[in-house]
């Protein structure tokens, strides 16, 4: 079939533009001026009126596409995409669109809350935001050991002034939430190559093959990735391999899809690997300049992980393995997926570094279409820059030397324990009673006043962990908020975004900047000085200080203006490590990792198989926990419009397995985990069969199942007229939530993690998440 | 000059089942919760290992013969000029005969005002314009809307390159919606499809 492709034409567009204009004279300017405009624009819908805009920076997900606030009456009336963002490119997901109901959520907090019950109770009194201040500050000077103060935010890459905040105190403890999400992923890449991460160029590829990613559901880059993505695979022609333990929207789109045993990714892709060069179908300049073993040392080694032996553990079949692996060699150029999803189990580090492996071997490293470094801009620390307190026990937990990340699954253990006192612990965007595995203990430890003697939670919703502070500071949202956002670019060109608020803080909620900057001064002696700025531009200039080219186009104002800048006339840069190296000890890329071998790992890429899911039981079933488009983890629960598509998570199983246990669509069931150290155990679900599962295995969705955050975010109705509930935040929609009692019960779902022991891979010391055996009865 | 004759083009090879559309409708058009006038339909068809899913888009076909229309005994629903069928919200009185003769079952009585409504394109957007808010925020670009009428436009290209479908096409009621490499499943069984992702009520068809 002939096909006109989207980005052909746009070319065409602005070739025809030209034609256009030159024919003017003719009559054609008016054609011209009749196109329509594609985004960066909103207009009143009855009066048709221009509405005022600005553009900023979304946080529903970690991709911080560019977005455009509308607003009409200092009121935001609909969020849109920034057309000038090189990597959304004025496209925006569900979810971003979505964040005008985390602004006006009726149940925000607007007013300071002390604690007027016992913790948990949800009991508070409104006080002063002098008294909220002097309370915390007083608590904070008064902590004896300067590593008692305990910061918990999601992101320290993206958190910069929790981590400031922590270090002027002398803290070494700013934990952040990534481990829970990737950090196997990180390390394998660090270790591996000198980066943490990666950044597929898929609009270029020919051949992409899919390690239980599912970037048409959930990316760290999801808009401006699966934009790329899907170019590919239509314009390019790519052909898309996904191997997955369930049908998701990228399996469901692939041209092949295998079913893989959970936890047996590393194996597959070794094995891969194995016949890339047994056949010798690998890239041998590449494989000799480039890293540091032989390909004869490399062969011998993987010599072990034959077809036949993957297709006993994987379930994917010795001749479909053979095929795949040379398809993959042979089309260039090829890449691979993993999102975080082959390295959440306790053998993810290598998993990745195997899948790793497939690119390495075929030079398909850092090429147009190829597998990609990430490539991002860094930021600088203004000045004055807090001294680096040193390594902490929650920070740096002894056992998992190589984990870059804190052990953040641990960490509550390791409070429980008295690893670590605490003084204060201040939880900012991190939800660690929602988002963690193992979550009785999670509350438990924040619910005993001995082991957490303060908790201020900094957070506009009385969320799962923040039903359990002393006291609320009322953040501003996102939408009203301040910073400066990079990340790795899609385009494989860098750029620098602005968070700037579209409409000013609601009543008495204030920015984290002006909240660590008050508490610092508060605090004084040593600390204030390194929150010593006038206004809040002060500090996002000493943030993009390092950047020239930003510096010179204008720096904040000109962020103020656009939203993102990045270098006009760049181009991205392919295999840049060949005048640079690798940012490894050796320069090269390490697929035989000393770091590893000093520790005491396996130093190659390698497998080891899951105790405990070679062999299951007839009646024993593997979890795993997936997310999808319209929800992310914690950050999006009060959304009215992304629970209304998303609000629950049966518990997928395939028919037949179901049928074995008796259980049919909608029955009543209870998941019990077999071993494994958590307090909750069990959870109770309903079943939801479906052809698109691995019949080992059951699944429930992430980012449903709330049991604080409001409301909307736990399925009730609120009533429009609450004189509770402030002016600003009210909407008739929210008495017309119709889930709670819909379909499945609970209609707004279970938190599958409260049964999930806190289990790490030893060497990255992130979460396995998809590892944990059940069994399912009907009750 | 002729009229404008407005559509869409939703190619479904590009669809990777967001909901961005979804919510872009929500929020464009103040959709109350409870109904939708943009909304994604999924089908899982086939058995274990081969089981896909199938996506589909639906929204109003703003048709070239409406036949909510032509049974508007208000002409509340009328035809504009360039193809867009709109609602004088004024002259609507709730009477429901445009919700009973739509075939595509688009309609919807807004529980907040009690009137009713649908998609119209976006039409207070392109007399500005703009595209429609589904077509400016979708991720991968599956949404072409235009002129049909000028042969250099976009959509009339993409109509001239690739082979589509409509929606009930015996209806004869031309559909101004059009799906390129829609599966036949997500096609028909029309009626019976508001679908939300976790909801038992998505369509499985086991053969």
């Amino acid at each position: 079939m002939q096909m006109i492709s989207r980005r052909d034409f746009l070319k065409l567009g602005a070739a025809s533009t030209a034609v256009l204009a030159i024919e003017s004279q003719f009559g054609a300017i008016a054609h011209a001026a009749e196109q329509l405009v594609e985004g960066g624009r909103s207009v009143n819908r009855t009066s048709g009126l221009p509405r005022s805009f600005l553009p900023s920076t979304c946080t529903q997900c970690p991709a911080g596409c560019g977005i455009i606030g509308y607003v009409e009456e200092s009121r935001l009336v609909k969020i849109g995409g920034n057309t000038k963002h090189i990597s959304n490119q004025g496209a925006l997901c569900a979810r971003g669109q979505a964040g005008i109901n985390a602004l006006y959520d009726p149940n925000r907090i607007l007013k300071p809350l002390k604690r007027a019950g016992s913790r948990g109770s949800g009991e508070w009194t409104e006080i002063s935001w002098e008294e909220a201040l002097t309370e915390v500050s007083g608590r904070i000077g008064g902590i004896a050991n300067r590593n008692e103060f305990v910061m918990l935010t999601d992101d320290l890459g993206r958190d910069d002034l929790a981590r400031r905040f922590t270090w002027a105190l002398g803290s070494g403890n700013a934990l952040e939430g990534t481990g829970v999400y990737n950090a196997n992923k990180l390390v394998a890449t660090q270790l591996t190559w000198g980066r943490a991460g990666d950044m597929p160029d898929v609009s270029s590829s020919k051949y992409i093959l899919s390690f239980g990613a599912n970037p048409m559901e959930n990316h760290t880059e999801f808009v401006g990735f699966v934009r790329r993505l899907v170019d590919g695979m239509q314009d390019n022609q790519a052909k898309v391999v996904v191997f997955d333990v369930r049908l998701t929207n990228t399996s469901a789109k692939s041209n092949e899809l295998y079913y893989t045993a959970p936890g047996t990714y590393g194996l597959l892709a070794l094995s891969m690997a194995q016949v890339i060069m047994q056949e010798g179908l690998y890239d041998a300049t590449f494989i000799d300049r480039w890293t540091n073993v032989s390909a004869a040392d490399l062969t011998r080694h993987l010599a072990q992980y034959t077809p036949e032996r993957a297709e006993a553990e994987t379930g994917v079949s010795a001749s479909v393995i053979r095929r795949i692996a040379a398809e993959f060699a042979t089309t260039k150029p090829a890449t691979t997926l993993t999102d975080s999803m082959a390295s959440s189990y306790s053998n993810g580090v290598q998993a990745e570094r195997a899948v790793m492996l497939l690119n390495i071997i075929t030079g398909n490293v850092d090429t147009r279409g190829g597998y990609c470094l990430p490539r991002e801009y860094t930021l600088a620390e203004p000045a004055p820059a807090p001294a680096y307190p040193g390594a902490t026990v929650l920070s740096n937990p002894p056992a998992n030397p190589l984990a870059s990340q804190q052990v953040i699954s641990r960490t509550m253990e390791a409070i429980q324990k008295r690893e670590q006192n605490v003084g204060v612990l201040m939880s900012h965007r991190y939800n660690i009673a929602y988002s963690n595995p193992d979550l009785g203990t999670v509350q438990d430890v924040l619910k005993d006043e001995t082991l957490v003697p303060f908790h201020v939670a900094v957070t506009p919703y009385e969320t799962e962990t923040a039903i359990y502070a002393d006291i609320i500071l009322p953040e501003a949202t996102y939408l009203e908020d301040w910073d400066i956002e990079v990340r790795p670019s899609p385009e494989q060109v860098p750029f620098v975004s602005l968070r700037q608020p579209v409409v000013p803080a609601l009543k008495e909620s204030k920015t984290f900047f002006d909240i660590t900057r008050e508490l610092a001064n508060r605090i004084g002696g040593s600390v204030a000085q390194y929150f010593a700025f006038k206004r809040v531009d002060d500090y996002l200039k000493g943030r993009i200080a390092g950047i020239g080219g930003l510096v010179g186009a204008g720096g904040i104002d000109y962020l103020k203006q656009h939203g993102v800048w990045y270098e006009p006339t760049s181009r991205p840069d392919y295999g840049s490590y060949a005048s640079t190296g690798f940012a490894t000890p050796s320069g090269r890329i390490e697929v035989y990792s000393s770091r590893m071998a000093q520790h005491g790992y396996d130093p190659l890429p390698s497998y080891e198989a899951i105790a405990g899911l070679g062999n299951l039981h007839e009646n024993d079933m593997v979890l795993t926990i997936f997310d999808t488009a319209a929800q992310f983890d914690s950050r999006t629960g009060n959304c009215m419009w992304l629970n209304e598509i998303e609000h629950n998570n049966p518990v997928w199983m395939n028919p037949e397995t179901a049928h074995a246990l008796g259980i049919e669509e909608g029955d009543h069931i209870k998941l019990t985990r077999k071993d494994g150290e958590a307090k909750i155990r069990s959870l109770e679900s309903t079943a939801y069969l479906t052809e698109g599962i691995h019949p080992k295995v059951v699944a429930m969705a992430n980012g449903v199942g709330h049991t604080a955050y409001g409301a909307i975010a736990q399925g009730e109705k609120i009533p429009y007229d609450d004189p509770e509930i402030p002016v600003e935040l009210r909407d008739p929609n929210t008495k017309l939530v119709w889930w709670e009692h819909h379909g499945f019960n609970p209609g707004h779902g279970v938190n599958a993690k409260q049964i999930v022991p806190a289990l790490v891979d030893p060497v990255g010391g992130g979460q396995a998440w998809g590892e944990v055996v059940v069994t399912v009865a009907k009750i | 000059m002729a009229h404008k004759r407005y559509a869409m083009v939703i190619d479904i090879r590009r669809c990777i089942g967001c909901h961005a559309c979804s919510v872009a409708c929500k929020a464009e058009m103040a959709v109350p919760l409870e109904v939708n006038a943009t909304w994604l339909k999924i089908v899982e068809k086939g058995v274990y290992p081969d089981a896909r899913r199938f996506f589909l888009p639906r929204t109003c076909n703003n048709c070239e013969d409406a036949i909510c229309a032509r049974n508007c005994p208000t002409k509340a629903t009328y035809k504009r000029d360039d193809g867009i069928v709109a609602v004088d919200q004024h002259r609507c009185i709730g009477c429901k005969y445009c919700i009973a003769s739509c075939p595509y079952d688009v309609r919807y009585i807004n529980p907040l005002k009690n009137i009713v409504q649908k998609c119209y394109f976006c039409s207070h957007r392109v007399d500005a314009g703009l595209v429609p808010a589904c077509v400016e925020t979708c991720p991968t670009r599956a949404i072409v809307f235009g002129d049909r009428n000028d042969p250099r436009s976009e959509i009339s290209q993409v109509l001239a390159a690739n082979a589509t479908n409509v929606l009930k096409a015996e209806m004869q009621t031309g559909p101004q919606v059009f799906y390129i490499s829609a599966d036949e499943s997500t096609m028909s069984n029309v009626e019976e499809e508001i679908n939300y992702y976790t909801e038992p009520t998505l369509i499985k068809l086991r053969f």
